[in-house]
């Protein structure tokens, strides 16, 4: 996207209303700087996480300490299985300790990196969301200003959030379905500002031992030329859904089958394609499928929390796609794959 | 010491502990005190650590994937009726040597073949590679529940590196 849609964007931001962006005190600007946030702010506080899925949900609570602009921990409470567990994350690495287990798990995702990536994501959400002000509200006995972004295709609210006024942190956010019904919800509590957390807070145990997690490279490329990299013939989808484009696409291994992994945005919401030349289809079935069937074809479809997995194959290539939108929508980009 | 000989194959199996423990004793008790049983033990003792030392030379590992097809292929199987069922109570004997046959074919196969085609790739694989990259994503919902502190598994052996982008 970032070459190939650039021209896309810019006619897309300049359909933009004529104040967007120009008040610094409007929705628009208090969007951006909460985007920013916490590249200037540290704090300390208490985080609840919910998601909601159709047949599961899950939740954690974990106490936060976070130093500006990208050190932080995160130390759990809440399930019981993970308390005293933490995880330390500074810029694209991060540090899974794990208690139970004695160990901790260096991972790294170089995309957090990108700031191309970030510029675009930017772009596109404000090609495809206006930012409504909701009004003043007190949270947790701060001032906060709520913004809702409202999808400018379906007109419907994805996202609401209470802005702290005096820092700009996100105190809470909640994301909304295709159906209106809430879908996650991230709040922030006892939050204390602080000019400095010491780096001594953010220590690893000793004891413990040191295993590699997974490495994400940094996608460097767009989604065409990925496809034309794959070595077998994968495809792009003809039909996404109202406001996505193609964002990131990356070649990977999964499991040692080579894999094309495209990423398609619209500013909030995300889908990825995966497809691979070998009968290797994603194993549901941890996750409870349904039969279902996509061109014809039998098809699995899944979800973990918002988000929805499909798979099916086509008999050269088997695709399965991950994101938080509704099955007949996955189902006509799946459709529209078939050569 | 019991003056009845143990068999040939009686020894075999109480080298391999497949007697009884009644049996086990007095097969014992007879080999502490008869040289020619215990000339056919210790023979037979060389005999199994040859074979074992040439099965340790030319052990291989299975190829990756091929435990999870099988699995994958028992799990997949419907229910048999009643009639399967008790025709399968006589079916082993018959089977086994067959079975063995057919896994040491796609053993030898694949060992041929070079490296193995995974049937099916779990599901976290996927779910994990899509957060990692719509982190870029503005408010990117983040996992209530990080699915690195709830693994059992080695992470780097089970996910590993991306080294293609």
């Amino acid at each position: 996207m970032k070459r190939a849609n650039a021209l896309v964007l810019a006619l897309l931001a300049a359909s933009l209303p004529a104040d967007a962006g120009s008040a610094s005190t409007g929705p628009d600007a208090l969007l951006a700087r909460a985007i920013g946030a916490d590249a200037s702010a540290s704090y300390t506080g208490v985080v609840e996480v919910v998601r909601f899925g159709s047949r599961t949900s899950e939740a954690s609570e974990y106490r936060i300490e976070h130093r500006a602009p990208d050190f932080t921990r995160r130390l759990y409470a809440a399930p019981s299985s993970l308390s005293g567990d933490a995880v330390v994350s500074k810029g694209d690495v991060s540090f899974a300790i794990d208690a139970k287990r004695r160990r901790i798990v260096e991972s790294r995702n170089d995309a957090m990196d990108d700031p191309f990536a970030r510029k675009d994501n930017y772009a596109l959400l404000r090609a495809n969301y206006e930012a409504v002000g909701r009004g003043a509200d007190l949270f947790d006995g701060r001032q906060t200003a709520g913004i809702a972004l409202v999808n400018r295709w379906s007109r419907r609210t994805v996202l609401f959030m209470r802005v702290d006024r005096a820092t700009n942190v996100v105190l809470d956010r909640q994301e909304f379905g295709p159906d209106g019904a809430i879908e996650s919800e991230v709040r922030f509590t006892e939050i204390h500002y602080a000019a400095a957390i010491p780096t001594s807070d953010f220590a690893l145990p000793k004891a413990y031992r040191l295993v590699q997690g997974p490495t994400f490279g940094r996608p460097s490329e767009n989604a065409a030329d990925v496809v034309r990299r794959a070595g077998f013939q994968a495809r792009e989808p003809k039909a996404l859904p109202n406001g996505f484009s193609p964002v990131e696409g990356t070649l990977v291994e999964l499991k040692g089958v080579r894999t094309v992994h495209l990423l398609y945005s619209d500013g909030i919401r995300t889908i990825s394609l995966f497809e691979n030349a070998k009968a290797s289809n994603a194993d549901l079935s941890a996750l409870r499928p349904q039969t279902t069937s996509v061109a014809g074809r039998s098809a699995q479809y899944a979800e973990e929390g918002p988000l929805a997995l499909l798979t099916w194959s086509d008999g050269d290539l088997s695709y399965t796609l991950v994101g938080e939108i509704a099955l007949p929508d996955l189902q006509r980009i799946a459709a529209s794959l078939s050569p | 010491m019991n003056d009845v000989h143990p068999t040939l194959d009686q020894i075999v199996d109480y080298l391999h502990g497949e007697l009884p423990a009644a049996r086990d004793a007095a097969v014992h008790a007879h080999i502490a005190g008869c040289s020619d049983c215990a000339q056919a033990r210790d023979a037979e003792m060389q005999i199994t650590d040859q074979l074992r030392e040439r099965a340790r030379a030319e052990e291989r590992e299975l190829p990756p994937g091929l435990a999870a097809r099988i699995r994958s292929a028992i799990e997949s199987e419907r229910s048999p009726s009643l009639w399967e069922r008790l025709s399968a109570a006589f079916r082993p004997v018959a089977l086994v040597p067959v079975a063995a046959a057919i896994a040491l074919l796609l053993y030898v196969g694949f060992g041929h073949r070079g490296q193995a085609v995974a049937s099916s790739i779990d599901a976290s694989y996927y779910v994990q590679n899509h957060a990692a990259l719509a982190a870029t994503t503005p408010f990117s919902g983040e996992q209530a529940v990080p699915e690195l502190l709830t693994s059992d598994t080695a992470p780097a052996d089970e996910h590993p590196a991306d080294e293609t982008r």
